[in-house]
C-alpha cells in the first residue's frame, strides 16, 4: 500500500514537472506557428533597412522596433531604480532594522506586493493629475513616470529576495567577517552580500521579467500605440512598448495579417525576456567566477 | 608565567538563559589550557567572550570583566570605548568547524589581508609565500593548489 502511494506521488510529480514544460512548449509552438511566415527583419523594421532604423534613427511605422527599444529602455530605467533601492532596503531590513521596524516594513512590503498593477498605473496617473493641479501644470504621462511606477511594482520582489537571501545565511558565515576583525560594513560588502548573491540575483531577474511584461501600469502612464515610429526620445515623452503593442493589436486589429504581427510581437517579447534571463544567468556565473579568483 | 587573558566574574545570558555564571579563569602566555565539559556547558561561549563574538548573537547580555594583555597594555574587552573590530583582529579565534568561504583557498587567505589590513597584492603574495614556507605539508598542499599557475 505504502509502495503504491509512493509510486503515485512520484508519478504525480513527474506529470507536474512535464506539465510545466508542455504548457511552455505548446505556447511557444503556437506563437511560432502563428507568426512563422512573418518572422524576419520585416516584422521588426517594416520596409526600412535595419541599419538605418538601428543606427540612423529612421522612423519605423510598420514594424515593432520602436516598441522593442521602448521596452528595453523601460526595463533598464525601472531596474536602475528598483534594484539599488530594493537591495538597500532588503539589506537594511535584514541587517540593521530592529524587530518592530522589521515587522512593519515586512507588512508594508507584503501590501505593496499585493497591489494589482492596474492600481499602480492609476496611482501614477493620479500623481500626474495632482502635479498638474499644483506645481507643474505642464506635467504629462511619459517614460520616466512609467519607469517609476514599474519600479514600485517590482520593488517588493527585490526587497524580499535580498532580505530572505541574507536571512538564510548560516550563523557561521555571519561570524566569519567579525572574527577576522572586519567592520559591519566590510562584513556585509565582502562576505554576506557575495554569499547571498545567488538569491539576490534571482530577485533581480524576477523584477526585470516583471518589468518587461507588465501592461496595465504602462497603458496608464505613458505608453502609446505609435510614438512617431521611433524609440523613446526623451525621459518625459510618450513611448511604445511591446506588451502594450500586443494589447492594442489584439484589441483593434482589422486583418488577420495584423493579428499575426501581434503574435510575432508576443514571440519577440518572449525572446527578449528569455535573453534578459540568460544575460542575468551569465552575469551571475561571471560574478561567481570573480568571487572565486 | 605572564597572564595573557584574565576573566573575572563573567556571566553571559542568551535571552533568559544564563549560560555562564560568575566565571573566574586565567590563561597564561605559552601555556596550553584545555576546557572540558559536556555539550552546551558554555565552553564556546567563554571563548567567544574573549573577543566579544557573543555580541553578534541577538539577545546576549554580558557582565563581568575580560582583561587581555596586548603588547605592554592591559585591555578591557568590555571596557568603554573599546574598538571591537581591532580587538577581534588582535585576539584571533579558530573555529571548531572551519568557516571557509565558498571561494578558493587563496581568496580565503587574501580577503582579510586585503580588506582588513589593506595590504597590496605583492604584500599578500609575500605573506602567502612566507606561510607556505613555514607550514606543514598538508597546509602547503592546500595553498599550492589554490595558487594560480
Amino acid at each position: 500500500m505504502r509502495k503504491w502511494r509512493e509510486r503515485i506521488l512520484v508519478g504525480a510529480s513527474w506529470v507536474a514537472a512535464f506539465g510545466v514544460l508542455a504548457v511552455v512548449g505548446v505556447l511557444v509552438v503556437f506563437l511560432v506557428a502563428r507568426s512563422a511566415h512573418i518572422l524576419g527583419p520585416q516584422l521588426l523594421f517594416g520596409d526600412v533597412p535595419w541599419t538605418r532604423a538601428v543606427f540612423a534613427g529612421a522612423r519605423v511605422f510598420d514594424g515593432i522596433w520602436p516598441a522593442v527599444v521602448g521596452t528595453l529602455t523601460l526595463v533598464a530605467l525601472s531596474a536602475g531604480i528598483a534594484i539599488p533601492l530594493g537591495l538597500a532596503a532588503g539589506i537594511h531590513v535584514s541587517e540593521y532594522a530592529g524587530p518592530r521596524f522589521k515587522a512593519s516594513v515586512t507588512l508594508v512590503v507584503d501590501v505593496l506586493a499585493g497591489i494589482p498593477s492596474i492600481v499602480m498605473g492609476l496611482f501614477g496617473f493620479s500623481m500626474i493629475l495632482l502635479l498638474r493641479r499644483t506645481v507643474a501644470q505642464e506635467a504629462k504621462t511619459g517614460l520616466l513616470l512609467a519607469a517609476v511606477c514599474i519600479a514600485l511594482l517590482v520593488l517588493p520582489y527585490m526587497i524580499r529576495a535580498t532580505q530572505s537571501a541574507l536571512a538564510g545565511l548560516p550563523m557561521s558565515i555571519r561570524l566569519l567577517g567579525p572574527s577576522l576583525g572586519m567592520s559591519q560594513t566590510q562584513t556585509l560588502r565582502r562576505v554576506l552580500v557575495p554569499a547571498a548573491s545567488r538569491g539576490i540575483l534571482s530577485g533581480a531577474i524576477l523584477s526585470v521579467g516583471r518589468a518587461a511584461e507588465d501592461t496595465a501600469v504602462i497603458m496608464l502612464t505613458g505608453a502609446v500605440a505609435t510614438a512617431g515610429g521611433r524609440g523613446p526620445q526623451d525621459l518625459l515623452g510618450k513611448f511604445e512598448a511591446l506588451p502594450f503593442k500586443i494589447f492594442v493589436i489584439a484589441a483593434e486589429h482589422n486583418t488577420a495579417a495584423e493579428l499575426d504581427q501581434g503574435f510575432g510581437a508576443a514571440l519577440v517579447l518572449l525572446t527578449l525576456t528569455a535573453t534578459l534571463f540568460i544575460g542575468a544567468y551569465l552575469l551571475q556565473r561571471s560574478l561567481e567566477r570573480r568571487w572565486n579568483n | 608565567m605572564e597572564q595573557l587573558i584574565t576573566v573575572a566574574g563573567l556571566s553571559v545570558w542568551f535571552g533568559d538563559t544564563r549560560v555562564l555564571t560568575d566565571v573566574d579563569i586565567e590563561f597564561r602566555r605559552g601555556e596550553v589550557t584545555a576546557l572540558i565539559g559536556p555539550s552546551g556547558s558554555g565552553k564556546t561561549t567563554l571563548l567567544r567572550s574573549v573577543n566579544r563574538m557573543n555580541d553578534l548573537f541577538s539577545g546576549v547580555r554580558t557582565e563581568g570583566q575580560v582583561t587581555l594583555a596586548l603588547g605592554d597594555e592591559a585591555v578591557q574587552a568590555y571596557g568603554n570605548g573599546m574598538d571591537v573590530a581591532l580587538l577581534r583582529r588582535t585576539a584571533g579565534m579558530v573555529f571548531q568547524n572551519p568557516n571557509v568561504l565558498p571561494a578558493s583557498i587563496r581568496k580565503n587567505f587574501a580577503l582579510p589581508l586585503k580588506h582588513v589590513l589593506g595590504l597590496s597584492r605583492d604584500e599578500i603574495d609575500e605573506r602567502l609565500e612566507a606561510t607556505l614556507r613555514t607550514s606543514s605539508s598538508g597546509m602547503m598542499c592546500a595553498i599550492v593548489w589554490a595558487t594560480p599557475r
